[in-house]
């Protein structure tokens, strides 16, 4: 028998994977400049720069806003089963 | 029972909370009468997984570690694809390439679960192998989501997979490769609720069976506060922060805040006990210990005030539980679910939400050797309850729930 690929163990665990539960939240490359030239490619190149500067922050930022979103996704549904518990206990009365 | 546990770094010189949960859970089992193997890598470092132990199969306390070889990891490259991921993740790509570049990647390791898993099929109706024993684990655990070791693992060992997390809110719990791991798990093993909770929310576990399985203490001896001042230069009274003094346990933040408390007329001193990480601008009135032995540190616990706890990221906060046993008040960070939720199940302490409630919390505790006492006392009666013989307990339930038929 050959030996395990990793590659196709990992694809393997993407499709496991399935679909997150809420569409995750993302904060996408900068757009490039509208200048042209090398104005437009240094300018470019100072917001890349600047937002590598900050993503660590940025990503912990994007993680507690993820974990805040969750919770009110779970929060709402435990709201959601109780109301529909308590409409349930009202109609049989 | 015959179990297995699959994690990045083994061995008593590995520096690590993960692992040496890992060796402690290991140990406790095999004490309680199980049959634990380990599947390990060779590396004591994390970052380079660097050859540190031989390849082969030894004992330590009568488990059984077998250490496989690794590919050399790309750390650069690593770190570069974090970055990445953490504001756009779900590529599954750069995943892939990220959990390669991380590594640790060990073909041969996989190679053994392989073949263990091909020898000894579960019977579909008990769930069990045909043929248990030593070489054919019942379930296999596997620690942490966040390696190769384990993202690898999970695709050869998934009908008898037990995942431990660990996780905590982290940019690395959003990606796709993470719920793989955990969508595949037979059943999860977490250390609090708040990490159940956290898990089960973020990643979606649907009706997969989670056990908080925790951790116990070990047994050690009372500290003695009269030796360690006899030792070291300490203040008369002090706050006391255990673990590796580092930007990312909080600790920057930390000497901010006891630094504005200090300014406002805080009479605490601040000992940082633990080795350093580089980078960190300590300023010369905090008094740092470095590296510190299991005397020392039980001595330190005895001298101290008040513990404080400002990590901002814990799946499960043993310094707030070695805190407690001493009869040591808490002061933590309350951005923590882990350690908000520990607090308030103990009545150990108390916690803070920055720099100016950390000052207040602070002079409440340092002003009140009554209030102190008795968050000790509750501390100390919570901490009673973590010992190994009912973390095992706990570990035979989750065992069950892995190696029971699939429904």
């Amino acid at each position: 028998m050959t030996e395990p690929d990793p590659d196709k163990l990992l694809a393997q665990l993407r499709e496991a994977a399935g679909e997150p539960t809420m569409p995750p939240l993302h904060i996408s490359d900068p757009a490039p400049s509208a200048r042209e030239g090398i104005a437009g490619k240094a300018v470019g190149e100072s917001r890349r720069a600047v937002l590598r500067l900050i993503t660590p922050a940025l990503a912990d930022l994007l993680a507690q806003l993820e974990r805040d979103r969750h919770r009110t996704q779970a929060e709402i549904k435990r709201l959601e089963a109780r109301i529909a518990e308590l409409e349930a206990d009202t109609g049989k009365a | 029972m015959s179990i297995a546990f699959v994690v990045q770094r083994y061995g008593a010189e590995v520096a690590g909370g993960a692992e040496a949960l890992c060796r402690d859970t290991a140990r406790a089992l095999v004490r309680a009468g199980e049959d634990v193997t380990v599947f390990t890598t060779t590396a004591r470092d994390y970052l380079t997984w660097a050859p540190y132990y031989p390849v082969g199969t030894t004992t330590d306390d009568g488990v059984t570690v077998r250490r496989f070889a690794v590919d050399p990891p790309d750390p650069e490259r690593s770190a570069d694809l974090v970055r990445h991921l953490g504001l756009t993740p779900g590529d599954p790509v750069l995943e892939a390439e990220w959990a390669k570049a991380q590594g640790p990647v060990s073909r041969d390791m996989l190679t053994a679960l392989r073949d263990v898993g091909a020898r000894h099929p579960p019977v579909p109706d008990t769930g069990g192998c045909l043929a248990p024993g030593r070489d054919c684990p019942r379930v296999v655990a596997l620690w942490t989501y966040l390696y190769a070791t384990s993202q690898m693992a999970m695709p050869i060992v998934r009908d008898r997979a037990i995942v431990v997390p660990l996780a905590h809110e982290e940019p690395m719990l959003r990606f796709a490769l993470t719920r793989g791991v955990i969508r595949s798990a037979r059943a999860l093993a977490f250390m609090v609720p708040e990490e159940q909770a956290l898990v089960q929310q973020m990643v979606g576990t649907g009706d997969i069976p989670g056990v908080v399985v925790g951790a116990g203490l070990d047994p050690t001896p009372d500290g003695d506060a009269d030796r360690i001042r006899r030792t070291r230069t300490l203040p008369r009274r002090f706050a006391l922060y255990l673990g590796r003094v580092d930007a990312s346990k909080g600790v920057d933040a930390l000497i901010r805040a006891h630094a504005a408390y200090r300014d406002a007329g805080g009479e605490l001193g601040l000992v940082l006990a633990g080795r350093e990480a580089a980078g960190l601008d300590i300023p010369g009135w905090v008094v740092t210990t470095g590296f510190i032995s299991n005397e020392e540190r039980a001595d330190l616990l005895a001298a101290a005030d008040v513990v404080v706890l400002p990590s901002p990221y814990e799946s499960l906060s043993l310094v707030a539980l070695e805190a407690w046993r001493a009869g040591r008040p808490t002061l933590g960070y309350a951005r923590s679910e882990v350690v908000a939720g520990q607090t308030a199940r103990s009545g150990g302490g108390l916690l803070y939400t920055g720099p100016n409630t950390y000052g207040t919390q602070l002079r409440r505790l340092a002003r009140n050797p009554e209030e102190r006492r008795a968050f000790g006392e509750q501390g100390r009666a919570f901490a009673a309850g973590w010992t190994w013989d009912a973390c095992v307990a706990r570990w035979r339930e989750v065992i069950n729930l892995a190696a029971a038929p699939a429904a």
